[in-house]
């Protein structure tokens, strides 16, 4: 695919978050800022014993941490590419996208990436607050870097969660799913550091993580060995996806029959 | 209308993996809202015990499931609505209110609601909600009030849909706003208190609930109950004058 032709996805990506402002305001004004006030409420009448407090998060830490995770949380949002992708199986029309001359998972990303264009917005003012506040500036970059890595692993997880439809034929399941991961199992809900230790393996090496929970936790503590931990995690999981999405491909292109359901 | 309910659990049960697969994101979610509280209430001081916070948890629980399980259908009506296909709807010779809660509701939520209830009760050893019959009969009561909260809400603001003839995102701005429930009532200072209850009861529904139960707070609940009464009449005079204003064409 020709860059101009990437390009003029992206910008109809864009243009179709634009044209629909009232969808905008809202998902500024309330879904971003209601789940962030409700962290603050509730953390603002927390206690912390003393030796908890320098094992892990300060409490201006804590706030820090929620801000940028929830801004990751608006920006890296598969919700409608799966919803995308699941209506043209679904409805069977998939062979329609087959014919383009652009491969049917570029065409997807470069929408994907269209669309959350304006998105950067709240993660961008979380990362310049940091620098001038706090004089944090190896955190906000590394932040920034690893904004683009996590959009990439969430169009993969997105693009792989997708492909889950030719299975269960609706999309409720896989819609639900996402939602619930990336904003359970992500670290949107709690820091990985204050998981009780059981569940704390599956909340530390899950993707989700490294969509939401890897990036902001980067910028409210950096440290060398988080940013090893959290790239060879994106090399991982990224690959993982990867060959999932081709074998997938690979199989359905054969079983699958195109009538929709 | 039970029949409607058999028809919408057949039509979802015909998508099985479908089926599964949403009923098992939905106890993972909750589950993992049961160990969050679990580790906040180890850091909460002040006033909010743990079986108060998991009661207000399982309130939560119960009173957002059983509003999903509406909310679907109301969603469905007024998208039907939104399009121009309403009139078949006159037709029916059933009362209108029964075709926008049962017409497309979602009965996987209901099961849901009976596994979410048994895990958090073993979880977190809730005996205080059998401690007394009065209480709990009050606690029953005061999930219902918050059900109809609910549903006012979504009715009101759904009810535009007949002035703007187009598509609302009424039903995300909900489930968004009714995150706040899970915030515990004493958090907010007595005026915001006052304030959120008369304007919207939806948002203090599940603390309400565990104050009948936990702190035997009638006071408050009858309050609440006023208030959901109010609003509830408001809502359906609302519905109803609009709908007189609707030409039926749809945007």
């Amino acid at each position: 695919m020709s860059a101009k032709g990437a390009m003029s996805l992206v910008k109809a990506g864009f243009l179709s978050v634009y044209c629909d402002r009232s969808m905008l305001v809202v998902d500024f004004f309330i879904a971003t800022s209601v789940p962030f006030i409700i962290q603050l409420l509730i953390w603002s009448r927390a206690v912390f014993p003393e030796n908890e407090l320098q094992k892990t998060y300060a409490l201006s830490e804590i706030y820090l941490y929620y801000a940028a995770a929830l801004a990751l949380n608006r920006l890296n949002n598969a919700y409608d590419l799966i919803a995308r992708i699941s209506g043209h199986v679904s409805h069977g029309l998939i062979e329609c996208f087959q014919v383009k001359p652009v491969s049917y998972m570029l065409y997807n990303a470069a929408l994907f990436f269209g669309e959350s264009l304006l998105y950067y917005v709240p993660p961008f003012i979380v990362a310049v607050f940091v620098v001038f506040y706090k004089g944090e500036v190896v955190g906000a970059v590394g932040f920034l870097c690893l904004l683009l890595l996590s959009q990439v692993l969430c169009f993969l997880l997105g693009y792989a969660i997708a492909a889950f439809v030719y299975w269960t034929v609706k999309p409720d399941a896989l819609l639900s799913l996402n939602v619930i991961m990336f904003s359970a199992a992500s670290g949107a809900l709690l820091p990985v550091a204050f998981w009780p230790g059981w569940l704390q393996p599956a909340m530390r090496y899950n993707p989700f993580r490294l969509a939401i929970g890897g990036p902001a936790e980067f910028l409210v503590k950096p440290s060398m060995s988080l940013a090893l931990e959290l790239l060879s995690l994106y090399v991982y999981w990224g690959a993982a996806l990867l060959i999932c999405v081709f074998v997938v491909s690979k199989v359905v292109r054969v079983k699958y029959a195109g009538a929709g359901g | 209308m039970f029949r409607w309910i058999w028809n919408c659990l057949q039509s979802e049960v015909r998508y099985l993996f479908n089926l599964t697969g949403h009923v098992a994101a939905l106890g993972v979610f909750y589950f993992c809202q049961l160990v969050f509280f679990d580790v906040v209430s180890s850091f909460l001081g002040g006033g909010i015990s743990k079986s108060w916070l998991f009661t207000m948890l399982l309130s939560y629980i119960v009173v957002s499931l059983v509003v999903n399980f509406f909310s679907a259908s109301i969603e469905g009506f007024f998208q039907h609505l939104s399009r121009g296909l309403g009139d078949p709807f006159l037709v029916k010779p059933v009362p209108i209110w029964w075709l926008l809660l049962f017409r497309q509701c979602k009965p996987s939520y209901l099961f849901v609601l009976v596994c979410g209830c048994i895990i958090v009760c073993i979880y977190a050893d809730l005996a205080i909600l059998i401690h007394s019959p009065a209480g709990s009969a009050l606690w029953g009561l005061s999930l219902v009030v918050g059900v109809v909260a609910n549903l006012s809400f979504l009715t009101m603001f759904y009810s535009l849909t007949f002035l703007t003839q187009r598509d609302m995102p009424v039903d995300y701005i909900h489930s968004e706003l009714s995150a706040f429930a899970i915030v515990p009532v004493p958090f907010f200072s007595t005026t915001v208190t006052k304030l959120l209850i008369s304007a919207f009861p939806m948002l203090v529904t599940a603390s309400v609930s565990a104050n009948v139960v936990g702190k035997s707070d009638v006071a408050l609940f009858f309050e609440f109950f006023c208030i959901v009464f109010f609003h509830a009449c408001a809502s359906v005079m609302l519905f109803r004058s609009l709908a007189r204003r609707f030409d039926g064409l749809g945007g």
